[in-house]
């Protein structure tokens, strides 16, 4: 297993190195250049001072050849040091620090909803199967998780905020602000938990041991509980983990619509101002969360299910 | 441990972070009693009878007010922090906040009033000496001096980029405790009107710490820091008893600033009466939004521009002729009133006639399409294959036209132009793009129109649009290869006049040379279009600041 866990680390440090060297170089190669959109940050767009450009171009090293400015931006990422935000003027990492927690609690309380609404829906439908309970809960989940996020949030807005007055329609300010940004989030999950969850349940009442837990006379409810959800909650183990690292870089349109300060929103706005140590500072947490998350969900897993094993194969 | 035991370990242990997440940094919003601990000042000279900044009324001496009440105001920027060495939040600080203050401040009509500063003159050819207000304290009561002064803007110099391009001041030279001598690197007589703008705020020395780490801003303005959350991007500000201004007569205790960029979201925040004070809502909202009875919904043409620019690189833009024409073929009216919903204006020249330096006695290219194909027929741009389009040497002619998507009105204006275009029988085709796309495009002379967007008062003097468009050496003038020799001499001139009247008058010659030349035109007047609550009371709009001020007499009714 240790071998496992430090393989996987190791192809881990590869996936970052590859997908932080895309993204650097797939900026540069697409129109236009940083200094003119910092100066047009700067200014508004008034004035695209020539000088002002150049003295940009200087502070930032943008003068420099590209393979230069990459191999210096790696030199700092090794020192954790991500560089200054050209749209912020503030170091990558504090802006972070700062958004991460937003994202994480959002991000966290969506999929504890998403669990809470899937799992007891997915193992009643499993239960239910091809009964009425069952068509509906696969029903409505297909519907809800269809809809596209701006526009539940955009509902959940209109009915929650601006008739029923229960939570603020957007911001941190207070503790119901959480609600509406964290169920728009989950509402999209929220479909495929139930359904690995009913598929996990199906699988094993299926199962033999199920048939002999049966002959043998055990308690509806410990069989249900001991044997059948124990043994389908690995499969929603993975999802799980799938969302949560989904959830780092996936919040953006939730984030922008609720003007939730998190990480998805930092990363839309890295994008649109060609902010690239921003952009590689997102892309990195964002890849070393779901790698991290994959490699957590595998050892979890195999904790969970005792006949899973990991070799070096 | 048995592994059940840790599941349900675990089970609880999230659930509790989830709670604990969901506490929120607890801001109240609505009514609170105010703060009482403001610090002592340590000198505590009264405020002088001088006159206030342009921001503030006359004090009022009926009662002083219980200030119990929460302005909350939305900004579409996004706040990150508030060392205005570093230029951060200047803007915020001075205008929505009023944290900050400058030594000059220019009212409605761009006239530069006293405010940090009571006396300036111009020394020399490339001096200036501003004389301080007496008696003004800092937030933690200090006084505010020359040393103070010189300290913030010599650390702008070093750290914020746009400082010398803007104010050219190359030196500063403490001659006593209230007054400076300022040393630039080229002759202005505008450095008065530039000190005004959100470059020139002013904070104090004590807002960093002894080992040199920014802590808080410490200003002189009417409300004073008390907290920021920059993961949340929200500042709260405090009234300042000891402000030496006296007292605006708000019963407004406290001022929250909160970033909510996206236009749709701060619709609905106002809707919601989370917020009292928000700017941009999206076009398509607008009616809803008149028809709300708490909401009070108002429309001001702005100095910013949406310009036009013919690329003279090009050969048949280098006519006049087509350039003229492709300006008489725009409806802008229909353009104003069903695609903007009224929000903004129609230009009677290049600037927005409220400005005491706008020249609006020039052809205004008003709609005129059976003049804009006489002008292309006489410019040898005709059908002459009779299949509904014109050619130019013999050749169809497909204009691109490009624009940024930075703006929302600059998409809408380009597809109007796209069919009023179509209507005389010219091809085009649009290009909305990011900004730095368009700069791309105008390097590499691939388009023929750029529909863009410029602030005419940016720095608010009557030189400094002319220097942004229309003077050969500035970097839009030179993309194309634009120049004017006299309208480059009459620029000149502006910048260095010390006199008013004259300087506007340089400059609205220099304008008409300009609206000749049809290289750079005016299309539309940008407009603002506020959302506040209908409680709030105090507020107007002046054209001649950066973003909006929220003046210190603001207030909210019961």
């Amino acid at each position: 297993m240790l071998k496992y866990i430090v393989k996987r680390l190791l192809v881990m440090l590869l996936v970052l190195w590859a997908v932080s060297t895309m993204t650097y170089f797939m900026v540069h190669v697409t129109p236009g250049d940083a200094a003119t959109a910092i100066v047009f940050n700067l200014t508004g767009g008034t004035n695209m001072d020539e000088e002002l450009i150049e003295r940009i171009n200087k502070r930032f090293d943008l003068d420099k050849p590209v393979y230069v400015q990459y191999f210096n931006w790696l030199l700092g990422v090794f020192r954790m040091d991500f560089g200054i935000s050209y749209r912020y003027n503030m170091p990558v990492m504090d802006m972070i620090k700062a958004r991460l927690p937003n994202t994480a609690r959002l991000g966290l309380t969506a999929v504890f909803l998403s669990a809470l609404i899937g799992i007891p829906l997915g193992v009643l439908s499993a239960l239910r199967q091809n009964r009425l309970l069952d068509h509906t809960s696969r029903v409505a989940t297909l519907f809800i998780g269809s809809v596209p996020g701006f526009l539940s949030g955009l509902v959940l807005i209109i009915i929650f905020s601006l008739k029923l007055k229960w939570f603020p329609t957007s911001g941190m300010k207070t503790a119901g602000s959480i609600v509406l940004p964290a169920v728009t989030l989950a509402l999209g999950m929220v479909a495929t938990t139930t359904r690995m969850m009913r598929t996990g349940m199906l699988d094993v009442l299926r199962q033999d041991f199920m048939v002999v837990a049966k002959a043998k006379g055990i308690r509806r409810s410990s069989m249900l509980v001991s044997h059948a959800f124990r043994n389908a909650l690995p499969s929603i183990v993975t999802v799980i983990g799938l969302q949560i690292g989904h959830i780092l870089g996936g919040s953006v349109l939730v984030e922008t619509i609720f003007a939730w300060p998190g990480l998805g929103s930092l990363l839309n706005d890295a994008v649109s101002n060609r902010d690239t140590p921003m952009l590689e500072g997102c892309v990195i947490l964002i890849t070393f969360g779901y790698t991290a998350i994959n490699l957590l969900v595998d050892v979890v897993y195999a904790w969970l299910d005792p006949r899973v094993k990991y070799t070096e194969g | 441990m048995k592994k059940k035991t840790i599941v349900r370990i675990l089970t609880v242990l999230l659930a509790l972070a989830l709670f604990a997440g969901c506490a929120g940094t607890g801001e109240t919003t609505g009514t609170e009693p105010p703060k009482t601990n403001t610090p002592a000042p340590a000198n505590t000279a009264a405020p002088t009878n001088a006159p206030a900044p342009a921001n503030t009324p006359a004090p009022a001496e009926a009662k002083p007010a219980a200030r119990d009440k929460v302005l909350r105001i939305a900004i579409t920027s996004v706040l990150t922090g508030l060392d205005v060495t570093h230029g951060q939040g200047s803007t915020q600080m001075l205008e929505q906040a009023n944290m900050l203050e400058t030594l000059t401040v220019l009212d409605k009509n761009f006239n530069v009033l006293p405010c940090l500063a009571t006396e300036w003159k111009r020394t020399g050819e490339k001096t200036w000496e501003f004389r301080l207000r007496e008696g003004v304290l800092f937030h933690d009561g200090t006084p505010l001096t020359a040393d103070a002064v010189k300290w913030c803007l010599d650390e702008k110099s070093k750290y914020v980029d746009t400082y010398a391009a803007y104010t050219q001041i190359e030196s500063i030279d403490v001659i006593d405790d209230l007054t400076l001598r300022f040393n630039t690197s080229e002759p202005t007589s505008e450095l008065a009107n530039v000190l005004a703008s959100q470059i020139g705020t002013i904070m104090a020395p004590t807002s960093f710490k002894a080992d040199g780490t920014f802590d808080k801003p410490i200003g002189t303005g009417c409300y004073m820091y008390d907290s920021f959350d920059v993961s949340a991007s929200i500042l709260t500000a405090v009234f300042f008893d000891q402000y030496w201004g006296g007292d605006p007569g708000t019963s407004v205790g406290k001022r929250v600033v909160v970033s909510i960029p996206d236009a749709s979201t701060r619709s609905l925040a106002a809707i919601n009466g989370e917020v009292d004070i928000m700017m941009d809502a999206p076009f398509s909202e607008l009616a809803n939004l008149e028809q709300d009875t708490n909401l009070s919904v108002s429309k001001f043409t702005t100095t910013r521009t949406y310009y036009l620019e013919q690329n003279i690189r090009k050969e048949y833009l280098q006519d006049v002729r087509v350039r003229r024409a492709l300006l008489y073929a725009i409806d802008r009216q229909t353009i104003l009133d069903s695609l903007l919903m009224g929000v903004g204006g129609v230009p009677q020249g290049i600037l927005d006639a409220s400005m005491p330096w706008a020249n609006t006695d020039v052809d205004p290219y008003a709609y005129d399409p059976a003049k804009a194909m006489q002008l292309l027929d006489e410019a040898g741009i005709k059908d002459s294959d009779g299949d509904g389009w014109r050619e130019y040497n013999g050749e169809n002619l497909e204009l691109v036209l490009i624009t940024m998507t930075f703006r929302p009105g600059c998409p809408l204006i380009l597809q109007a132009m796209q069919q009023y275009y179509e209507e005389i029988g010219l091809k085009s085709v649009t290009k909305i793009v990011e900004y730095s796309t368009v700069t791309q495009m105008r390097n590499d002379n691939e388009y023929d129109l750029n529909l863009s967007s410029a602030s005419a008062t940016y720095v608010p003097t009557a030189s400094y649009y002319l220097s942004s468009l229309y003077w050969s050496e500035g970097s839009n003038a030179q993309t194309i290869g634009y120049k004017n020799e006299k309208l480059d001499e009459l620029y000149l001139e502006c910048l260095a006049e010390d006199d008013l009247q004259k300087k506007y008058a340089l400059a609205k010659e220099a304008q008409a040379l300009a609206q000749e030349d049809a290289v750079f035109t005016t299309v539309m007047l940008y407009g603002a279009v506020f959302i506040n609550s209908a409680k709030v009371t105090g507020f107007d709009y002046s054209p001649a600041v950066h973003d909006f001020i929220v003046p210190n007499s603001t207030d909210l009714m019961d």
